[in-house]
């Protein structure tokens, strides 16, 4: 099956387009999603398309939190559901399975409380049931900025994402809670905590200054359906560090603010 | 029981381009000139008033302002094909063969105005 290669990346409100021009050249990303972009889609445009061969779109969206630029037709990548912080996109590309592309910006702990944000997942898992439920399948890729970690309450619980860091436990498909099914995703970013890799210990560091602290976080994510993450490699999934020369990280492995954002971008591939 | 007579013979689409591909070749060329900050997109439907007759509009799309969408022309032709009409003169009496359309479409897009509408979408684009 052919790959699609995404890259997230929440890029804070600041001016990088070229630095995101230049590493979907570098990777042949074929969809960027971006969150925080204060940049005009047509001047991100212009950075993208600088060279004839690029040719990346921009699927305008009501959602306000995310945008999309493709390097596919406008055509191909049309709109299921919209709000202000998600949306949920149909993805059919010629002669490929349908799946949906969900992308979100989810509130900050900064404003909600992690019951609130829980709250928020259980509403997007329900949102999701309903449009592969429309769509006739369940080939989703929900990515974006869940401003949560992988283990907590509303992306694993049963129901919110239901998410699971393993392929074969998600490869059942459903878990049945009080004689109700609920639908796995699979969350292949848990593989990336830690520092046995580089001194980079998740996507996002943030020093809270209270008594419970992970300093590192994995607010950054992608979650897969079951029929996605069988033909899934984790090893294709990486939080970039670096675009050519230029270090997206300090020295001590966080995000240098400097020359990038304070989230580290993600990339990975999908094939269906 | 005697064997079913077929009366249609050998069924071969037409080989001549149709219109609807020459205007999707030149709507697929101008996203590159312009880095896809406006595209152009051809929708075909049926003319309601004459059901036999196909409607082609040719529409430049902008779609860093909203999908933002404007129609440049249309032409109509039934199912010969030819002649086909547009819906501004000249000619005011239809294209007679695809040499005609062709002429006419390429005078059409790299007339004066039609690159002053795409300069000002480009530059609404752009800022």
């Amino acid at each position: 099956m052919p790959a699609t290669k995404f890259l997230f990346w929440n890029i804070g409100r600041k001016p990088l387009a070229q630095l995101v021009s230049e590493l979907a050249e570098i990777h042949g990303v074929d969809v960027i999603v971006l969150a925080e972009c204060e940049t005009e889609p047509g001047a991100m445009l212009q950075a993208l398309n600088r060279t004839p061969e690029t040719g990346f779109h921009f699927p305008a969206s009501l959602s306000q939190r995310t945008v999309i630029f493709t390097r596919f037709s406008r055509e191909f990548l049309q709109p299921a559901f919209e709000s202000e912080r998600i949306s949920i996109r149909r993805l059919a590309l010629p002669a490929r399975a349908p799946v949906l592309l969900a992308t979100v910006h989810l509130p900050s702990k900064l404003y909600w409380s992690g019951e609130s944000q829980a709250g928020e997942c259980f509403e997007l898992a329900r949102t999701i049931e309903i449009e592969e439920r429309t769509a006739g399948h369940r080939r989703t890729i929900l990515v974006g900025d869940f401003n949560m970690n992988p283990f907590e309450t509303g992306v694993v619980s049963a129901v919110g994402l239901n998410s699971v860091m393993s392929r074969r436990v998600a490869s059942r498909e459903i878990r049945t809670v009080q004689g109700r099914e609920y639908r796995f995703f699979y969350n292949p970013m848990w593989n990336h905590f830690g520092d046995a890799r580089n001194d980079t210990a998740g996507s996002y560091y943030y020093d809270a200054g209270e008594h419970v602290n992970h300093y590192w976080n994995m607010f950054d994510q992608v979650l897969l359906r079951p029929e996605l993450a069988e033909h899934f490699d984790p090893t294709r999934l990486s939080i970039v560090r670096a675009v050519g020369a230029l270090s997206l990280v300090r020295p001590d492995g966080r995000p240098d603010t400097a020359n990038g954002s304070d989230h580290l971008p993600i990339l990975f591939e999908v094939e269906f | 029981m005697a064997a079913q007579t077929d009366f249609w013979g050998e069924i071969v689409p037409a080989e001549e381009r149709t219109p609807l591909a020459i205007l999707r070749e030149q709507a697929a060329l101008l996203g590159t000139k312009t880095k896809n900050l406006v595209e152009a997109t051809v929708d075909t439907s049926v003319n309601p008033l004459a059901r036999n007759e196909f409607i082609h509009r040719f529409a430049l799309v902008v779609p860093s302002l909203g999908n933002y969408k404007y129609e440049l022309f249309r032409i109509e032709h039934g199912v010969a094909i030819y002649p086909i009409h547009t819906s501004e003169p000249p000619p005011a009496l239809g294209l007679e063969t695809e040499q005609e359309f062709v002429d006419w479409l390429r005078r059409k897009l790299s007339s004066v105005e039609t690159k002053r509408i795409i300069a000002n979408l480009l530059a609404q684009a752009m800022s």
